[in-house]
């Protein structure tokens, strides 16, 4: 119930291929240059400028977005979530230095922490973060998704109609106790700070699949956590451990899909193109 | 760089004042909208690209978002997050977008201009031919499911925060999902490995 339930993101999914999990990773880095959000902001002055508590210079980066200023703050805010979880230092360390990855989808409102941020002059303040909302409780007039892992679907019919093929259960009214919504789970949302801690400060993101042994050591997501801790590995030069590792991982999911990713990864040139 | 009142003058459309529905009900501050913009935009603008706004068109429409948030800021209720509601305003405005292009022509979907780059560009090249993958994965996807596949694996929302952005049921959006995702799965195992991929 839990594994079923427990959605992992694609890019962090073991049986995703090679090639999705890279576009994946690259559209989430693809975020506008700096002169495109200047023009941008430029385009947008006359309703910038017309706040009530602005008329201010822009506070928006003068380098690229995707290393920009109000990453900082989901950063700390990213750096909140964890402390909550038992991450404390590792994240910490993470969020003062990291600053090439952006951060996930905007929450709401930056949090709170006296860490040191790129953003001028942003006070400080408590501000409720959205993965603490009420599951929404749904009425449900649709279709409901019974199983949600297995059915494949043929690509000749990506019409409107594909929902009803997929819809089996009748749960109507019940959605709640049938779809917990646990892709905000603690554990998900743990792997996910280490994952995308990956390219910015590997070091970080293999303390935080270290936290994340230590949380869940039976956890749904290990094959998972253990692919990002090789490729840590990997990222940090220390290569032996990773093929160490991996001998390990190899020997305990003797199935897994990744083991293949860990070829590639482990290859004797790191650079895995032709 | 478009004047603002031409920008206007196209989003006033009955679609655009649907509220995505909005069940948290623990009032918010409303923030003020250069906040909202710092918070947002470089997301708003990364996800209409993946809804399939073209480069050219990508500031553009990402004006007509804010433009948008801008007007009807003092509407907005704050019982909703900000982030759900300026998405749910993007994601109507990369439909409407669609569906002016469909009638333009077929660029959307065609792909990305093959350029012959020189070595050291080989890195944006390589991030083209992922990015056009999965922007002709997306393509086959009709723009409900798109949307929450956006947001759930590219924006990391939480399935509520998805479906309250498109003011649809859970289940709703996790068949959406589902059939997103293997869709594109699909259409990524039909395409040639990339690389030395064996």
């Amino acid at each position: 119930m839990t594994d079923e339930h427990a959605v992992v993101r694609l890019r962090l999914s073991a049986d995703s291929p090679a090639a999705l999990t890279e576009a994946l990773e690259l559209a989430r880095d693809d975020c506008p240059r700096a002169e495109q959000i200047h023009e941008l902001e430029a385009a947008l002055m006359p309703l910038l400028s017309g706040g009530a508590k602005s008329g201010t210079t822009s506070k928006l980066p003068k380098r690229p977005v995707a290393a920009g200023a109000a990453f900082g703050a989901k950063l700390l805010m990213a750096a909140a979530v964890a402390a909550a979880a038992g991450v404390g230092g590792a994240l910490h360390h993470f969020a003062t230095r990291s600053r090439a990855v952006p951060i996930a989808a905007p929450g709401g409102t930056p949090a709170v922490v006296a860490a040191p941020s790129p953003r001028p002059a942003e006070p400080a303040r408590v501000a409720p973060l959205d993965e603490t909302e009420a599951p929404q409780v749904p009425t449900s007039a649709e279709p409901a998704a019974a199983e949600f892992k297995a059915v494949a679907r043929p690509h000749a019919s990506p019409g409107p109609s594909t929902e009803t093929a997929v819809a089996a259960a009748p749960t109507a009214g019940t959605g709640e106790a049938v779809f917990p919504d646990t892709t905000g789970s603690a554990e998900v949302t743990l792997l996910e700070r280490a994952e995308r801690a990956l390219r910015a400060d590997p070091a970080s993101a293999l303390a935080i699949t270290d936290e994340h042994a230590r949380q869940y050591p039976a956890g749904a997501l290990t094959q998972e956590r253990e692919f990002v801790a090789i490729e840590a590995l990997a990222a940090l030069g220390r290569r032996g451990e990773a093929t160490t590792r991996a001998a390990t991982f190899r020997a305990r999911f003797p199935d897994s899909a990744h083991l293949r990713r860990l070829d590639l990864l482990l290859r004797p040139t790191s650079d895995d193109a032709p | 760089m478009k004047p603002l009142t031409l920008v206007n003058a196209k989003i006033d459309s009955p679609e655009l004042s649907a509220q995505p529905a909005a069940v948290d009900a623990r009032p918010r501050e409303i923030p003020a909208f250069r906040e909202i913009f710092e918070t947002h935009a470089p997301y708003v603008w990364r996800t209409l690209r993946r809804l399939g706004v073209h480069d050219a068109d990508a500031k553009d429409m990402c004006q007509e978002v804010f433009v948008v948030v801008h007007r009807r800021l003092p509407d907005f209720e704050a019982t909703s997050s900000v982030k759900t509601w300026v998405y749910g305003i993007a994601i109507r405005v990369a439909s409407q977008y669609r569906r002016r292009a469909r009638h333009r022509s077929e660029e959307l979907s065609a792909d990305l201009p093959e350029v012959s780059v020189p070595p050291e560009q080989e890195i944006d090249f390589r991030r083209r031919e992922f990015l056009g993958r999965l922007d002709r994965a997306l393509d086959r996807l009709d723009h409900h499911k798109r949307s929450v596949f956006v947001l759930f694996e590219l924006e990391d929302m939480t399935m509520n925060e998805v479906a309250q952005t498109l003011g649809c049921p859970l289940q709703t959006a996790y068949s959406r999902l589902h059939a997103a995702r293997a869709l594109v799965r699909e259409a990524f195992a039909s395409m040639d490995a990339p690389k030395g991929d064996e």
